[in-house]
């Protein structure tokens, strides 16, 4: 039980949008899977089902689609960051689904990785780290990050050179700093 | 699956998949639903407002009459997976299981919500065949949507149009439908 419906769930979407991501969305094979996740999302926490609904719009970013949320925070830069430091990692994803969140495309993929490593979501954190590693293949942190992931799915040892996510921290900080004082 | 032009022809079509409707409903489907219309037009009683994803019927303005697929007007029985309802021995349904309703457009599971309303709803990843429907104007709670209908509300998100007392599916099948009118397309 605990997260039968959930890893279900999340197994699905991810086909689903890998479909998308094929342009085959729209096909009988996808609609074969929207039907397979009408029992498991019966099964979900609200926490759960907020948690698929916001990846679902997350993934379009891996194809540059994403649609931010128009509503905008005041004071965002801030509550972003005092959510990082709590740790409140459901609200930093909230906060980067904001259109009026200034953050260059591949922090928010590497803190999107960051979110769903802390879940223990290993299979949506690589997907947004190795996004990340595309945007930017000059940021050392990253590759490591991508590899911490793939031992974490592959039931492998923890790796002796941890990717520091406080180091991608400091980073997003630093650049959050960065435009703050712009 | 044949599109039902002719909403009773849907019964035919489905006889065959375990989807049976009673002969004796299709005199009330081609006008609103009797209970639902007496109780707003003579009591003022408001139906609660509920949403649906759903396939539409050939005509494109009324939701199909559809037990398959979970993207119709109907519910799904074993046995298919995915199955709403599960008739006992006798073939009746009893209150507890029914048709998913949501409040609200965003409370539709996302893979239900169609992807071309993706600029409403960023994580909307459903089929675009489908169109949103909503019945009723009042607020979301337990009370009569039709005949032999009510809304059970199930959660903040969710809801389920039950059998208001234990019905053959066939019966159960037939109330639903007779709300096809009761539907209009709402997609925010």
């Amino acid at each position: 039980m605990g997260r039968e419906h959930y890893e279900q769930s999340k197994k699905l979407l991810l086909k689903l949008h890998e479909l998308n991501v094929q342009g085959k969305d729209q096909t009988d094979e996808a609609d074969e899977i929207r039907e397979a996740m009408d029992a498991p999302a019966r099964g979900l926490t609200s926490l759960e089902r907020k948690r698929l609904k916001g990846l679902s719009a997350d993934l379009y970013m891996l194809i540059g689609e994403e649609v931010k949320e128009s509503a905008v925070l005041s004071d965002i830069d801030q509550e972003f960051l005092n959510s990082y430091r709590a740790k409140d990692w459901d609200r930093v994803l909230e906060i980067l689904r904001k259109k009026n969140l200034c953050l260059e495309e591949h922090l928010v993929a590497s803190t999107r990785a960051i979110c769903w490593l802390e879940f223990g979501d290993y299979d949506v954190s690589l997907l947004f780290a190795e996004y990340a590693v595309k945007l930017n293949p000059d940021e050392a942190n990253y590759p490591t990050f991508v590899k911490l992931n793939r031992a974490k799915l592959n039931g492998e040892p923890p790796v002796a050179q941890k990717p520091s996510p406080q180091q991608l921290v400091n980073a997003t900080i630093l650049e959050l700093s960065l435009l703050q004082t712009a | 699956m044949q599109i039902a032009s002719d909403p009773t022809s849907a019964f035919a079509n489905n006889e065959e998949r375990n989807c049976i409707a009673a002969p004796l409903a299709v005199s009330f489907l081609t006008s609103k639903s009797a209970l639902g219309h007496a109780l707003v037009e003579e009591k003022g009683i408001k139906l609660p407002k509920i949403y649906r994803a759903m396939l539409p019927d050939a005509s494109g303005e009324k939701p199909k009459i559809d037990c398959e697929g979970g993207a119709g007007l109907g519910v799904r029985v074993p046995p298919d997976p995915n199955a709403d309802v599960h008739p006992d021995e006798s073939g009746n349904i009893s209150p507890g299981e029914g048709m998913s309703v949501a409040p609200n457009i965003e409370a539709l599971d996302w893979f239900r919500i169609p992807k071309r309303l993706k600029h409403l709803y960023p994580d909307a990843i459903g089929s675009n065949k489908q169109v949103i429907w909503s019945m009723g104007e009042g607020p979301f709670v337990d009370a009569a949507v039709g005949s032999s209908l009510v809304l059970r509300v199930t959660s903040d998100t969710h809801g389920q149009v039950e059998p208001d007392k234990k019905l053959l599916l066939d019966e159960f099948q037939s109330a639903l439908a007779r709300t096809q009118n009761e539907w209009q397309k709402d997609e925010g």
